[in-house]
């Protein structure tokens, strides 16, 4: 049968086949390109469009222009759906075209094929050089081939670039992907809340609760893996950490029941010391918060591992900044502002110059910019500061704070007010910086400064029960002050003097938070302390975990979102 | 000749029409109108893959079928371009076995990659036909070869030693997959799959470009990316060298008469020769000079890659690769008769129309088989 089909195909029918699937295709091609070349996709909103929305901005009651640029979206649209139908069409009119032309050129090539002329055998022996040819050829291309491979290869190793995950991103409209748009009381995008100050003002948060009695509890899920991060939250969806030598993860909870959405364990370049399998340092390799923009989750692991992962759990890129070096572990969490994430990266000594401070692109991870710090390895996290109406990061280290431009990331301001290991979260407000570590001081530092500002800005100092590891909180009057054996003390912010002191059983690691006039202060035992924020102490209420808390509280809804050493915990008030 | 030139410019005029992409800003008004979720593709089904696998299974058995015992030419076309139209454009050529080694290696180093057993299927099955049989896969069954057989036009031989060099890139190829696999969990095969753009109408415009260059020199050179850069034919060919049954020319009936030899576009057909260069000095210069370059790799890789491990094995890879390819000159034997190169035979089944003894060929093989 087929023999019969093929015979109908004799070779004047071919060629005509040929030639009719061939100028076909090609007055096809020549319609598809003029098309692209004449269709401007969406060219009223270059200018018109753009320009009338945003005279209607100006003035919202004009009702004729509103109906007027409504009226021209729907004719773009409209326009833009009819083009992208007749491109369809036109792909699949070139796909069988083409496939007929193809086909029925190859029917005429067999149709001219002749019988080859059969080789003497005298002319079968190779000649012995061309063998010796393939030792040249081995010589002057494939080894060069190879070694220039490798190198090529060692220079990525070397030089850690950005590793764009191809073909698990989904595409992305040019230009920043539009915000998930969620309440601001639903956002709770880094540590400490979206200024990374651990204040909140929500009168309905619960003063006292008893996980094991249930009292003021919604939920509570078994983490399944390590960590000391915190959790973020962007609308119903809650990211935390995890991270061992086998595998570090980015898990994803439902918020309002605590269901596990997803799981995505990193895939990275690092090459991991096996000695960070005996030893994971105090830290754990799961003790920096995420952040997240709603669109992408930014984790960082104390193996130097950077990843960014879509809501969908699907990771998009990833970096590796080389081997962790510091003594205790790694600790700093990334910051966010807009679309560009902020990691303090302080490593080893001084005199090692392992110290970075990175601005990452949230959605591809590529650098704003990079500089290096003098400073050796250090835990805090910095926070960005509006201050004289401009923006400040500002970070804790030994022995320098400094202040960077977050655009440019150049330096604007340095103190020498710390000393040692640095780990408490500064903090900020009416136009001061506190920083503050053990054996070391409390400085109290105005912003707006700039050079070294060590000898005119410090407006106070204090050196004694200071923190190793609780940041502090702050209502621009007071500011509170607890510390790793148990002591927490009041000051006053603009004099630096002490206004009252309580002493606790257990020390404190977690970072307060402060809601209204109320401080959360959650000690390692798992207790935590509700008192008022005044200027005499007075507890309102306890809330107990039955576990060690040592993490930050994030807050959405009228809820905390709290993680336990084994278990992550919703409370609330009864709705 | 000036058709397929027609052809090539109708290729290349294709690729804005295949890179054009069209966005639309969603409205702005303050409607009240709520953003419809981002919906992303649906993840393939497992009865999907466990299709893919079946349908690949029975493309194998049917191409081998028509390759031993049919001896039909004209089927393995027939199967190919059905491997196109489905594996290619249906399936837009994911997921294929040479992609699918990415994957294996990927869940072998990364116990968390979830990878299905289909999955797993695919990539072994056209292995073990391989073994069997001969590159089955390659002749009939492979949507990336046979869419380069299509634009086979007029075959330009290509000398034996430039074939035999250029050949090893495909394992150059195979151990960078690997490596960037390890190292970087990156898929670079099918980043740099030259044919997927094609199958799928759409792709960014220098890899249309790649595919479509690759397709022009298919013209004069078959198959360009199958015998120079595919890394999954590499895997095969190591295979087939083993397999127990392949395209056979009889001993006892081949007349010499070289029509095999001048049909196959592959440069698959070892012609009769003598040994070159019995000696032993050359064959122990050569064996040394093979352990040289081994040396010389390993080295490169300590000094490249310091103590990472990947780094050193890629290396040490690619010096086996080199010296092994430089060992097989030490010991060539000779050959009386028209053979068949396992490993270069693609299966595509052009030598049987032109030999005279083809239906005695047929009864030896499945005598053979």
């Amino acid at each position: 049968m087929l023999d019969n089909l093929l015979a109908l195909f004799d070779r004047k029918t071919t060629i005509y086949l040929v030639a009719a699937s061939g100028v076909f295709s090609l007055v096809v091609i020549i319609g598809l390109c003029f098309d692209g070349l004449w269709y401007r996709p969406m060219p009223v909103f270059d200018v018109p469009l753009l320009e009338m929305r945003e005279t209607l901005r100006k003035n919202p009651q004009d009702q004729a222009l509103r109906e007027e640029i409504r009226h021209l979206d729907q004719v773009v649209r409209q326009d833009f759906i009819t083009t992208r139908k007749r491109l369809l069409v036109g792909g699949y009119l070139l796909f069988f075209s083409l496939l007929i032309f193809v086909l029925s050129l190859r029917r005429w090539t067999v149709l001219q094929q002749k019988l080859p002329e059969p080789l003497l055998l005298s002319q079968l022996a190779e000649h012995p050089q061309a063998q010796m040819n393939l030792f040249r050829t081995l010589a002057f291309f494939c080894i060069p081939l190879a070694l220039l491979s490798l190198y090529g290869l060692s220079y990525l190793k070397h030089h850690p670039q950005i590793v764009n995950e191809a073909g698990l991103q989904a595409p992305q409209p040019p230009g920043p992907p539009l915000e998930i748009l969620v309440p601001d009381n639903q956002k709770w995008p880094q540590l400490r809340g979206p200024k990374g100050s651990g204040v909140v003002d929500d009168p309905n948060l619960p003063v006292s609760w008893d996980v094991e009695k249930a009292e003021n509890l919604v939920w509570k899920v078994e983490i399944p893996g390590k960590g000391h991060s915190s959790p973020v939250i962007w609308g119903d969806r809650l990211y935390i950490t995890t991270g061992d030598f086998e595998s570090r993860k980015v898990l994803c909870y439902q918020r309002s029941d605590g269901n596990l959405v997803w799981s995505c364990a990193l895939r990275t370049n690092a090459q991991l010391d096996e000695e960070l399998k005996e030893d994971e340092g105090d830290t754990g390799l799961a003790a920096p918060t995420a952040v997240t923009d709603g669109h992408y989750i930014v984790a960082f692991f104390g193996t130097n591992e950077i990843a960014g992962i879509d809501r969908e759990g699907r990771q998009i890129w990833s970096r590796w900044f080389g081997p962790p070096d510091s003594d205790f572990g790694i600790a700093s969490s990334p910051i966010l502002s807009g679309s560009t994430v902020y990691l303090q990266l302080d490593q080893g000594s001084k005199e090692k110059k392992h110290s970075m401070l990175y601005a990452l692109d949230i959605a591809s991870g590529k650098p704003r910019w990079e500089i290096p710090r003098e400073v050796p390895c250090s835990w805090s996290t910095p926070i960005l500061v509006e201050s004289n109406g401009r923006s400040e990061l500002i970070t804790a280290a030994d022995p320098w704070a400094i202040s960077y431009d977050p655009v440019s990331g150049k330096e604007i301001w340095r103190a020498k007010v710390l000393s040692g290991a640095v780990a408490p979260m500064p903090a900020s407000c009416n136009g001061f910086f506190f920083t503050a570590t053990e054996y070391s001081q409390l400085a109290a530092i105005k912003t707006g400064g700039q050079g070294d500002i060590t000898e005119t800005h410090v407006a106070w100092t204090m050196e004694s029960d200071l923190p190793d590891v609780a940041g502090m909180v702050t209502d621009g009057k007071l500011l509170i002050l607890p510390n790793g054996t148990g002591k927490v003390r009041c000051f006053d912010v603009l004099t630096g003097k002490r206004i009252w002191t309580q002493e606790y059983d257990n020390g404190f690691w977690s970072n307060p938070t402060l809601n209204g006039d109320l401080v959360y202060m959650t000690d390692m035992e798992g207790t935590t302390f509700i008192f008022k924020l005044a200027d005499k102490y007075e507890e309102v209420g306890q809330g107990k975990f039955g576990e060690p808390v040592l993490t930050s509280f994030a807050v959405a809804d009228s809820r905390f979102y709290v993680r336990g050493e084994k278990y992550l915990y919703c409370l609330g008030k009864p709705q | 000749m000036k058709g397929f030139g027609v052809a090539c410019c109708l290729l290349l005029a294709a690729i804005p029409g295949g890179y054009a992409e069209r966005r639309f800003p969603p409205p702005d008004f303050e409607t009240g109108y709520t953003q419809p979720p981002v919906v992303f593709q649906e993840v393939r089904t497992p009865v999907s893959q466990y299709v893919d696998l079946t349908l690949l299974v029975v493309c194998l058995a049917i191409g081998t079928w028509l390759l031993h015992y049919r001896r039909s030419r004209r089927g393995i076309f027939l199967l190919g371009l059905f491997a196109v139209l489905y594996f290619g454009f249906y399936k837009n050529g994911c997921i294929c076995p040479i992609g699918s080694i990415q994957n294996v290696t990927l869940a072998l180093l990364d116990p968390h990659y979830p990878i299905s057993l289909a999955v797993i299927g695919i990539f072994i099955a056209p292995l073990l036909f391989s073994l069997f049989y001969g590159r089955v896969f390659c002749g009939g069954v492979c949507p990336l070869g046979a869419i380069q057989d299509l634009f086979l036009f007029r075959t330009l031989r290509v000398p034996r030693w430039l074939e035999g060099s250029l050949g090893l890139c495909r394992y150059f190829y195979l151990g960078i997959a690997i490596y960037t696999v390890a190292e970087y969990s990156r898929f670079v095969i099918c980043e740099y799959d030259p044919f997927v753009g094609f199958f799928r109408m759409s792709g960014l415009p220098w890899k249309l470009g790649l595919g479509a260059a690759l397709l022009g020199i298919g013209l004069f050179i078959p198959r360009p990316y199958c015998r120079y850069l595919c890394p999954y034919g590499g895997l095969l060919s190591l295979l087939a060298r083993r397999s127990s049954t392949w395209v056979r020319i009889t001993p006892t009936d081949c007349t010499n008469c070289t029509l095999c030899d001048a049909a196959c576009p592959y440069e698959a057909i070892l012609r009769p020769e003598e040994p070159i260069r019995p000696e032993g000095s050359w064959r122990f210069k050569i064996i040394l000079a093979s352990l040289g370059v081994m040396a010389l790799f390993i080295a490169s890789g300590f000094y490249l890659f310091g103590t990472a491990l990947s780094g050193i094995l890629l290396s040490t890879w690619f010096g086996v690769v080199i010296a092994s390819k430089m060992m097989t000159q030490a010991f060539s034997n000779r050959r009386n008769h028209f053979e068949t190169d396992h490993a270069a035979c693609l299966s595509c089944g052009r030598c049987y129309e032109y030999c005279p003894y083809g239906k005695t060929m047929q009864e030896i093989d499945a005598h053979a088989g």
